[in-house]
Parts: C-alpha cells; structure tokens; sequence
C-alpha cells in the first residue's frame, strides 16, 4: 500500500515534469535583431514575414530593403546580392503609421514608434519645435506589443 | 411476541429507538425498535417494501433520523469511529468495473485505519482467482462475492448485509451463505428469503409495513410458513377444519377458504368429502409475504 | 483520521478514478481525439485565409477551452450520475472514506485528461500549423486552460447530481456541444450575428475561451475581470445547483424511479 502511493505520487510528479518539459520546448518567438557590425545598416532582407499592405494581410512574404527604404517585396523576390538575411516568421511588417493628432509636449511622443507611428501631426505648437522633435526620430527602438514585433522604418 | 428482555448496553451493539421514517407521505418505518447483540446474527425478515433498507440505512447512517433515536457503538451512527470498525454489503449493482477485484479491495482497503490483508479479504470470499480480473467482466455471483470481501475490509467488528443473495442462482447463493457462516462477526441480515434467515440468522424479527410483527428464532418464524397453503371456494366454515390433524390456521378471505396445513393431501380429500359443490381449488407453498399477511392479522 | 493516511486516501482515489476512467476506451478516445481531430481539421487543414488573425493560434486557445471543457463536464456529469445510481457512492459513503477525496480525485482526472489534451495540441500547433508564442505566453495559456477545470467540473457536478445515469451522457452531450459552438470554440465568435455574441455572455465557455485568447492577443476586447467574475459567479451558482441536486435525493442514495 505505501508503494501503491509512492508510484501514485511519483505519477503524479512525472507528469508535471513532462507537461512543463513540454511547454519548454516549444517554438518563441525569435527577437528580429537589427544586424549590427559589418554590414550596411540599411540594406537587409527580411525572409517569410507577413506584411499589411494596408488592406490585407499577407503570409509569408520576403521584403527586401536597400539602404533605408524597402526595395522589393513579395514572394520570393531573391535578392541576389548577399545580404543579411532576417527570419520573420512571427513577425508583421506594415507602414508606419499616422497619427494625426497629437500634442508634442513633454515625454508625449517617447511611445510613438514602439506603436508603430512614424508620422504624426500636432495641430498646436509652435512650428520652430518641429526641428527639436524631428531630430528625436533618429532613436527608433523596437520592442514587443501583443506578440508581434512592429520594425519601422523611417 | 413483542416481549423481549431487555440487555444492557455493553452487549448492544446497535439499536434503533421507536423510529418512524417516511419518504414524502408514504410511511416506511412505523416506531420500529431493534436491537443488535454483541456475537448474534440479526436477521430482518420481512416483503420488499417493508422497511428493511430503511432500517439498514438509517443504522448505517446513510439516512437522517426523523423520529426516535439510533445509536451505533453507542455512538451517532455516521460518526467517524463507527464507519472504521463495521462493513455493509448493500444492494448495490457494482463499483469501478475497469477496474480489477484487486484494485477495488486496495482501494476500499485504503479508506480503514487496520484494514484486513488484501490477500485475507481474496481468501475470505473465495475470490483468489478472479483477483486480476477487472470486476465489470464478472457474473452476478462473482461481483457478489467482491462486494462481501469489500465489506470485510475493515476488519468489522459490526457487519450489515443488505439482501446480500437476490438475484443470484442457488449455486452462487449456497457459496456466499457458507463464506459468510465462516464467519464470527455480529451482523445484520435483511432479507425477504426465509431460507436465508434460516441458513444464517440466530434471530429473526420480521417487519411489515415498517412495523415489527415477530421476533423469535429462525425455526419459531419458520413454523408460520410450515406446509402448504390450500385454497378453495366451498361451505366448509374454518372453525370445522381447524383441529384437523396438520391442519395450522384456518380463516376465511373474500370469497376463498384458506387453510395452511402440514398434510394438504388429507385435508383436500376431507374438504372434498365435506362439499361436492367445492371448486377453485388450489395447493401451493406458503409464500413468506402471506405468512406474513396472516401474522398481521393475528395480532390486533 | 490521521493527517498522512488522508494524504494516502486522496492519492489512491484519484490513482484509481484515473485508471477507471483511462481504461474506458470510448472516455479516452473521444476526450482526447475530439479537440485535437477538430483543431488539425478546422485549424490547420482548412485554414481561412485572409483573415487578419493568425486561426491556427487563434484555435489553439479556443480548442484548448474545448479540451479542458469536455473531460470535465463528462468526468463529473456522467461519471457522478453512474456512480450515485449503482450505489458505489453510497457504498463509499459508508466508509469511512472523507468526501473530499472523490470528488478532488474526479476533479485530478479531468485535469489531468486536461493537461494531455492541452500538450498534444501545443505540440500539434507548434510542429505542424508553425504556432510560435512567447515562452510566457505558452506558459500563461496552459495556466488559464487548466483553470478553466474548476468551474467546468461544476457545472458537471451541477449536472450529474440532477439527472440519472442513464441520461446523464444525452443530457452533458446536449450542454457541452451547443455551448462550444455557441461560445465560438469551433468557428471564432467575431463571425456570428451581433445577436449570438450577446447570447455568449451568459455561456462559461465563451468568458473561459476569451481568457485564453486574452493571453494571445485576439479576445474581443472586454475587461479581464468581467470574464472572471462571471466565471467565479457561475461556478458559485453550480455549487448551489448541485447542492439542491443531492438534497433532493437525500445525498449520495440510489435514486429509485
């Protein structure tokens, strides 16, 4: 009888071992890291990513972009120069965003690019801060929402 | 009949107290007394429909009281002391069936704080070779005999067996009598079969309609339902038959005579004799429920 | 009854309810296949395209509150309802067997029916429809699967304590298939009527399945303590309803008809 209830425990134990065994092995999403270091900073390809094109959402799909803006997009568009090729699965890409009606002030626009927003329009302010802010648009970090991974480009 | 001596409580294992029960309106128990004593075997006797289960559950605890009082090793009767020291065989129709006698006995073992051996239990009830049979796969008589080493498992000091034979073949019915006759427990016996009180029971008392009609050993309770029952339409009034030799009571229902006799053969001839005009005449055993229809109209 | 011999009776009871239940092939087959055959079918084969969510992760979470919900209901509804009128319960009741442990063993074997479920459709999301999550959402999304067993299992206690065995696999069947299409486990809710959707408030499924499309991203949109407390509420209401259920019959008897 204490055997029967070690076995039962150790049951128990070993399948909640596995279970989270299990879990742990599954896919993460992989963080799309910039390349850094060697390579143009502008020019790479992201491979099998989903893009909105502003209407539909579109799997699968290679964008390529050549010192800054995106150069080729769609299936398989095989970039032939040999670029640093990124994985996008997981990943969304879509444009950037606007907002159009912002106010500027203080920490108000720290956000906008985690958000996806590149272009936002502040209806009241002086226009001499304008030069101030756009030069904030040099720092784009990248970071997490809802699972997806937005990568703005300028 | 309702005389009985009264024992002190030492040797009580288990009464109940001028209970009365119902289920809605319909009255199941009707100030029903019951004693069991330290080493008997009670039998309870009486119809499907009488009481016994009610009385059983309420000793078991399984019931609330209504009215009266119930008491188990002197104790409430669900009280956690009692249900480690009795066993009940109840009329149930089966337990885990995918799983093996084995496992069931383990399990039911877990629930006891001395539990008999496993192997002990499998013995007891002459189950060793089904032990690794998965208890849904066996016969009426098998299961039976699972459901008896289940009971045994905590090692009762107090054992209650509900109708623990119907439905089974003589066969199944004969070994289950003799397992349980190896025994010396105090137990309680609720049956409608006569022979089974008379195979097990020390003492019998026998209830109807919820109430308790007679108490006595099984051969005094056997002696009601002794020869055969003859029925007939005829003119012959009772009182004339009633010394005729063999002849144990005689009485009148509606239309028909109904003579329970020791000699059927004799007293047919004599009734024949009696009355050409007789007719609708019948002999059959006395069945236990019309024993005991003519026990109730004994007493007044 | 001493501490370690309690311990001792609630880890045999579920030990053995489990292997019970395991060893009914029609249980195993039908709680384990049936979310996992729907999601390869609905999630992964017949994948709606064009859509702006993802279905195989949208249907992972939905199929997972399918997977959790059947094992329970069916544990606790039929399972409780066949035991109650055989008179295995009552026999148990007689010993001295503590209450709690058949119904935390029944409560073990639908989680752990729930669990299997739950890992062979994350290993059918993420290596055959190429579902990939954050760790912590694989995580959270197992947790809040899981959880959804208390108030599943009762609402099969509330079941099985009302009907007879006999009925009680017509009667759970008759709950837990209309409730997981109207609480849009199968087709995702957002493609019915305005109408339905309102309909769905009411259902378990739908609040559960929504916590488990929260830790992804693709609920609707309400509040998360909306969610929990409707579920907290039902499963106080069931636990009332169950209680009536074993009143009724004078608590574990076999119901005569």
């Amino acid at each position: 009888m204490q055997n029967l209830k070690r076995s039962s425990l150790s049951g128990f134990g070993a399948g909640i071992v596995v279970f989270i065994g299990i879990i742990l092995t599954l896919p993460v999403h992989s963080t799309l890291q910039c390349p850094t270091g060697g390579v143009s900073q502008g020019s790479f390809a992201v491979i099998d990513v989903t893009v909105l094109d502003g209407e539909v959402f579109r799997q699968w799909w290679d964008v390529w972009i050549a010192n800054g803006p995106a150069w080729q997009v769609g299936h398989n568009p095989d970039p032939s120069e040999n670029l640093p090729r990124l994985d996008g699965r997981d990943h969304t890409l879509f444009p950037g965003l606007i907002d159009a009606h912002v106010h500027t002030f203080g920490t108000t626009l720290n956000d906008a690019s985690r958000f996806g927003v590149t272009t936002i329009l502040d209806r009241f302010t002086n226009p001499a801060l304008g030069a101030i802010k756009r030069s904030a648009r040099q720092y784009v970090p990248t970071s997490h929402f809802d699972g997806h991974t937005h990568i703005t480009s300028r | 009949m309702e005389n009985q001596p009264t024992h002190s409580d030492e040797s009580v294992l288990a009464r109940l107290s001028s209970v009365t029960h119902h289920y809605g309106s319909i009255l199941a128990l009707d100030e029903l007394d019951l004693e069991v004593r330290q080493g008997e075997v009670l039998g309870v006797l009486g119809p499907n429909g009488a009481g016994k289960t009610t009385a059983i559950n309420l000793l078991l605890g399984n019931l609330r009281v209504q009215q009266g009082s119930v008491s188990v090793f002197g104790q409430d009767p669900g009280a956690m002391q009692v249900r480690e020291r009795r066993g009940a065989m109840l009329q149930v129709s089966g337990i885990s069936g995918n799983l093996t006698v084995r496992e069931n006995i383990e399990l039911f073992s877990s629930y006891y704080p001395a539990p008999l051996a496993v192997a002990k239990l499998l013995s007891t009830a002459g189950i060793e070779d089904l032990s690794e049979r998965r208890f849904g796969k066996l016969s009426g008589g098998q299961k039976q005999r699972v459901m008896f080493a289940l009971a045994l498992a905590s090692d009762p000091e107090l054992l209650f067996l509900d109708e623990p034979t119907t439905g089974l073949d003589v066969d199944a019915r004969h070994r289950l009598w003799d397992e349980i006759r190896t025994l010396e427990v105090t137990a309680v016996l609720s049956t409608h079969n006569l022979a089974e009180v008379d195979a097990l029971a020390d003492r019998v008392i026998v209830i109807h309609h919820g109430q308790r009609i007679a108490d006595g050993t099984p051969s005094e309770i056997k002696s009601h339902v002794a020869g055969r029952l003859v029925r007939c339409v005829t003119s012959t009034l009772p009182d004339e038959i009633t010394q005729f030799p063999g002849v144990i009571q005689a009485k009148v229902r509606g239309r028909h005579l109904e003579v329970q006799t020791t000699l059927p053969e004799d007293l047919v001839r004599d009734l024949l004799a009696r009355d050409e005009d007789l007719v609708d005449l019948t002999v059959e055993a006395v069945d236990l429920e019309s024993a005991f229809l003519s026990l109730t109209k004994e007493s007044p | 009854m001493t501490v370690n011999r309690r311990i001792r009776v609630y880890l045999l009871e579920a030990h053995y309810q489990f292997i019970d239940v395991l060893r009914e092939p029609l249980f195993s087959i039908s709680v384990l296949a049936f979310p996992l055959v729907f999601y390869l079918f609905f999630g992964v084969i017949l994948n709606f395209g064009g859509t702006s969510m993802p279905m195989q992760t949208y249907m992972l979470a939905t199929y997972g509150v399918f997977g959790i919900l059947g094992p329970a209901l069916f544990n606790f509804g039929v399972g409780l309802a066949t035991e109650r009128d055989t008179g295995m319960l009552l026999l148990k009741q007689t010993t001295p067997m503590p209450v709690g442990a058949y119904f935390s063993a029944k409560v073990t074997t639908a989680l752990i029916f729930g669990a299997t479920v739950v890992s062979a459709l994350f290993l059918i999301a993420a290596y055959a429809a190429g579902v990939a999550l954050f760790r912590w959402q694989w995580f959270a999304l197992a947790g809040v699967l899981l959880a959804g067993v208390v108030p599943f299992c009762t609402l099969g206690l509330a079941i099985g304590a009302w009907v007879k065995g006999r009925s009680a696999v017509a009667i759970v069947n008759l709950i837990f298939l209309p409730m997981s299409m109207l609480s849009g486990l199968w087709i995702p809710i957002y493609v019915f009527s305005d109408f339905m959707q309102n309909m769905a408030l009411v259902l378990p499924a739908y609040h559960h399945a929504q916590l488990a499309l929260k830790v992804i991203g693709m609920d609707s949109g309400q509040p998360i303590l909306l969610h929990v407390i409707v579920l907290v509420g039902q499963t106080f209401i069931f636990l009332i309803v169950a209680a009536l259920g074993f009143r009724r019959v004078g608590g574990f008897s076999i119901r005569k008809s």
